[in-house]
């Protein structure tokens, strides 16, 4: 992958950051990754095409992707990484309220467990539950963030990275130095319900060839926000309790380039998290006393290197572990106390080769091999544990006007476990196929892309306690997408850039691995369940310069989803809409930049929903929306710079549910002070 | 006024040995009539209690079926008084003119008449620092008895519905009944349990437990004070659910002999009659039964009763009607978050409505009175 980021502030000097990789674009290696855009290099034009160059470079992409890029989060408002990710089309977010609380992403209802969560190159895994919390990432921690439906462009990845229906991926990049050899910035933010979140990042060139980033982060909240409770005619404003939340987080990032065609990563990374969970509102029981804590640390290398013949050769290695304590404290439970503790360990190593014989192919082999391990008291096994062996090929053909490429993925996961039965091995080849056409360069481009692709059984699913299932089949998905984008850009008044895009997909979801009551006791998982998905996804970026002094940057997400569950045609509730899926979503941002003050105003809201498979009156969730605004100031003095933000969140107050009987927060503010020396 | 009263003692006694449903007269426990009055018991009605489903975030609430025609009406409590009966109710007693209700997740009693469902009173739980999720009630002699699954009993008033005792029992205690001026609770530890608490009730002390076989759930007494306990069995290795049968309690030498397999069951109130569902996990083929509990050795009787997914049983003391309601299928599973339905049939098995219920209608129970001649 390559980018180039840019920033301008108004009425400040240009700071341009331009990253290794880019600077390697005249290598054939990196140029073929992105269909090389030779604007970058000139150094005149960086001035002028600057921010809307990065999003140019999408234009070229076989399969439909957003991008979002630090300056892009200032403009439209964004406070965190779930509210970045419902800015964006395609996406449902499941919510569970306040600062720090559980936040999980399915795109196009393919589900939480088809999304993968790639930071920095390799794979974020979770063995447990098969899916991500994001509220443990800050958007200060990465340069950009993409979500990808289907296969990335950059052919040169690990094998894992190929594994997933969508993939999230979380990038930072080696810190850029100019004349003085690091770099410090400090921030603090605080906030509505007792929220503190003071950070710093500290980035230092360590010689030639070396340097590093150190961050540290800590956070901390209360969360005690009022709410409006409807108990049919008694409506009353109670109190969100049991909702504090404390973390902390560390990492070092280490970069070694002693060629431009040579890099070297290494990270180690710390994060520890305590909270309080709320629990659903329960009429006229308010207490809920369960409590959760997890760590995880885990180290990555990544390793890459050009070698003769058109060859090039990357590494990568991961060591993870990550630990959680779940706690409930309740008159039933002997002792009053239920604990459950789940430690799991993965390590991962991969080797990957890519072969460009020619400017117009290149053919990469990558082979992925992770052993993962569970050790928890709420399953009944032993330390079952899982070999995953992921072998894939990738070949692009890329001219000015065409871009092809096809994928094909072997994967062979076998079990066991110390002590009982392992769950069923399994083994599945996963093509997928991607076209793009782009006739006018940068303008206009047209795509269409298909991907057969599963995820496998989570540790829960086939060793919890009573309900996991050994026999489980891996869920499959299979996802095509076809759509278009076209970029527009005039110089002279007003200076214009307008971006439309638009994708329509059919994404069929089989041996979906659902819990299904056996007795009223029993509930077993099984590979039942069948859902068809087709949607749309639009978004439109609008940039206009009115004046020298003014601004204004517009951007709208649209998603249409018509997700049903198809499992059994004979049942009353057929072609219902599953759950938790809004049919439409969407959201838009106004940013006004002005050398004194930029302001930004900004919406999401959603339709309808059902908390059940079943759309019945009683598991209804009205339609919503949230407004904010935020404003922001920079100075700059003497190569110090400071920056002055204030956020109001759900301006108009509304009391809406994501998740059923877990409320949001109502109007909430935020202050932060960022400090760039 | 003397001659009457023996003429309808001899009555009862005739009707007891007929075995014959309709006329039998039955001295429904706990109705709050005089000693000195013998009446004629009518039943008016069904009650069902649906458990709603939290994780689906529905609530729990009413269904009535009047016998007049077999009207149906669902959503009884949060009609009548705009507010919901809350989260998991779990089980009901109509006592004397008022229906107790045990709401689990909510953490309350709640107190509503029984011909309007107009809230009497509400005993929130939430807080106690040490009793907590009331699972069933019983009333006897004006006191209505709460198991918890906190590990106890408690005793209210239902003067002024305070609590007036509490007794520890064991862990995750279920579906209690009243014999002989006994409380038997029985000790299900979520499954691992194999105990019955015996609580006397004028002194409201525990007086032992009972040795019972795996996984006891529900207590019934039957119209002689025999005792009897429901127990789930417990599951072999490949999940099949073994054991679950109801038992007789010998309360002398404490042994129990099994009289039926079963996973529900109900003896309504005052007879000599058992009502079973056997529908184990892993089994093929889902069977309903009677027995004659006064014929021994037990004879088990089939009944040509139907349902998707059976989840509760109980007939009519005054009527016969048997009422099996159920769940609806969703996805080719039973449905825990989309209303069920209850079939009700006449004594002979013959099916004579389904009416529609709410979501998870576990609990049944009968509006019977005594209305004097």
């Amino acid at each position: 992958m390559s980018w180039a980021c840019f920033s301008v502030k108004p009425g400040a000097t240009v700071r341009a950051k331009i990253c290794l990789y880019a600077a390697c674009m005249s290598f054939p290696v990196c140029a073929q990754e992105e269909g090389a855009d030779s604007l970058h290099l000139n150094g005149k034009q960086m001035h002028t095409v600057e921010v809307q160059a990065d999003r140019l470079k999408w234009n070229n992409r076989t399969v439909a992707s957003q991008t979002l890029i630090k300056e892009d989060v200032e403009k439209q408002g964004i406070t965190d990484l779930a509210d970045a990710l419902r800015r964006m089309s395609g996406t449902t977010v499941r919510d569970y309220g306040g600062a720090g609380g559980m936040k999980t992403l399915s795109v196009r209802s393919m589900g939480a467990t088809h999304t993968a969560v790639v930071y920095d190159g390799m794979a974020v895994t979770d063995c447990e539950s098969g899916q991500i919390d994001l509220s443990r990432f800050s958007l200060e921690q990465v340069d950009r963030l993409t979500l990808v439906v289907g296969d990335n462009a950059d052919i040169f990845v690990p094998a894992r990275n190929l594994a997933s229906a969508a993939t999230l991926y979380l990038g930072s990049e080696a810190p850029f130095f100019r004349e003085k050899g690091n770099h410090t910035e400090m921030r603090l933010s605080s906030g509505s319900f007792g929220y503190v979140n003071p950070r710093l990042k500290l980035e230092q060139r360590l010689g030639t060839s070396w340097s590093m980033r150190l961050q540290a982060d800590y956070m901390r909240a209360d969360n005690r926000y009022p709410f409006t409770l409807t108990n049919h005619s008694l409506v009353t404003t109670e109190k969100r309790t049991n909702n504090a939340v404390e973390s902390g987080m560390a990492e070092l990032n280490v970069y070694y380039r002693p060629a431009s065609a040579t890099r070297f990563q290494g990270k180690a990374y710390f994060y520890d998290n305590r909270k309080d969970l709320p629990g659903p509102v329960v009429y006229y029981n308010p207490e809920n006393n369960e409590s959760q804590h997890f760590r995880n640390a885990f180290g990555q290398i990544h390793f890459r290197t050009a070698l003769s013949g058109g060859l090039s050769f990357q590494a990568h290695a991961k060591g993870n572990y990550a630990e959680t304590h779940y706690r409930d404290r309740g008159l039933q439970y002997p002792g009053h106390v239920k604990r459950n503790v789940y430690r799991q360990q993965e390590h991962y190593a991969s080797a990957s080769v890519l072969y460009v014989p020619m400017s117009i192919l290149s053919v990469s082999f990558s082979s992925d091999y992770a052993y993962t391990m569970l050790s928890s008291n709420a399953i009944d096994v032993r330390r079952p544990w899982r070999h995953t062996m992921l072998e894939s090929i990738a070949v692009k053909l890329g001219t000015d006007v065409f871009t092809t490429t096809a994928t094909l993925l072997a994967a062979i996961y076998k079990h066991g476990a110390e002590e009982g039965h392992g769950a069923s091995d399994a083994r599945r080849l996963s093509p997928s196929l991607a076209f793009a056409w782009h006739p006018v360069h940068g303008r206009f481009s047209l795509r269409a892309s298909y991907k057969d692709i599963f995820r496998m059984p989570t540790f829960t699913d086939n060793y919890y306690t009573w309900m996991g299932n050994r026999n489980l089949r891996p869920e499959k998905a299979r996802q095509l997408n076809v759509g278009a984008t076209v970029t527009g850009v005039r110089e002279g008044r007003m200076r214009p850039r307008v971006e439309v895009r638009t994708d329509i997909y059919y994404n069929k979801v089989r041996d979906k691995i659902v819990a299904m009551p056996m007795n009223m006791f029993f509930w077993n998982m099984v590979n039942v369940g069948k859902v068809d998905i087709m949607g749309t996804d639009a978004g439109v970026s609008l940039s206009l310069q009115p004046s020298g002094w003014l601004r204004t940057e517009l951007t709208a997400n649209y998603t249409y989803q018509y997700a049903v569950n198809v499992t059994s045609p004979s049942e009353k509730y057929y072609k219902d809409q599953i759950a938790y899926t809004p049919r439409h979503s969407g959201g838009g941002s106004l940013a006004l930049l002005t050398p004194w003050m930029n302001v930004s105003i900004h919406g999401t809201g959603m339709s309808r929903r059902y908390s059940t498979n079943e759309n019945m009156d009683i598991t209804r969730l009205d339609a919503h929306h949230e407004l904010g605004i935020a404003a922001w100031r920079e100075f700059g003095w003497d190569g110090i710079g400071l920056t002055l933000r204030a956020d109001v969140l759900n301006l108009t107050n509304e009391q809406y549910d994501v998740v059923r009987l877990y409320p949001m927060p109502g109007r909430s503010w935020k202050m932060t002070l960022i400090l760039n020396i | 006024m003397k001659h009457l009263k023996l003429f309808v003692m001899a009555l009862a006694a005739v009707s007891l040995a007929a075995c014959d449903d309709e006329e039998e007269i039955a001295n429904g426990g706990g109705t709050g009539n005089g000693p000195d009055v013998e009446a004629t018991p009518v039943s008016t009605g069904v009650l069902i209690l649906n458990n709603g489903s939290q994780g689906a975030g529905i609530d729990g609430d009413f269904t009535t079926v009047d016998y007049n025609g077999f009207v149906a009406a669902t959503g009884r409590f949060a009609g009548k008084n705009a507010r919901s009966l809350g989260q998991t109710p779990n089980h009901s007693c109509i006592y004397g003119q008022k229906i107790y209700t045990a709401v689990t997740a909510s953490n309350t009693i709640e107190i509503c008449a029984k011909d309007d469902f107009t809230s009497v009173y509400q005993i929130a739980l939430a807080g106690h620092a040490t009793i907590g999720q009331p699972r069933d009630v019983v009333g006897k002699d004006g006191y209505v008895y709460v198991s918890l699954y906190s590990g106890h009993v408690c005793k209210i008033d239902t003067a002024d519905f305070r609590i007036v005792g509490t007794v520890a029992v064991g862990s995750y205690p279920e579906k209690m009944a009243v014999a002989d001026n006994k409380l038997y609770v029985p000790n299900s530890d979520y499954g691992n349990g194999t105990t019955v608490s015996e609580i006397d009730l004028a002194t409201f002390t525990k007086t032992r437990d009972i040795t019972v076989p795996a996984n006891p759930v529900q207590m019934e007494a039957d119209a002689r004070g025999n005792v009897y306990v429901l127990c789930s069995g417990t599951y072999d290795a490949q999940w099949n659910q073994v054991g679950a049968a109801v038992h007789r309690l010998d309360l002398v030498n404490g042994n129990h002999v099994k009289v039926a397999d079963a996973t529900m069951a109900d003896i309504p109130e005052g007879t000599d009659k058992l009502y079973v569902v056997n529908a184990p996990y892993g089994a093929p083929t889902v069977s309903y039964a009677f027995v004659n509990l006064a014929e021994t050795p037990y004879h088990v009787t089939a009944l040509p009763l139907e349902a998707d997914s059976p989840a509760a049983i109980a007939a009519d003391p005054v009527k016969g009607y048997v009422v099996l309601t159920s769940y609806n299928m969703s996805g080719g599973f039973a449905s825990y978050s989309t209303p069920g339905y209850a079939h009700i049939y006449n004594a002979a098995g013959d099916l004579l409505k389904k009416v529609d219920t709410g979501v998870g209608p576990c609990g049944i129970f009968f509006f019977t009175s005594h209305v004097n001649q």
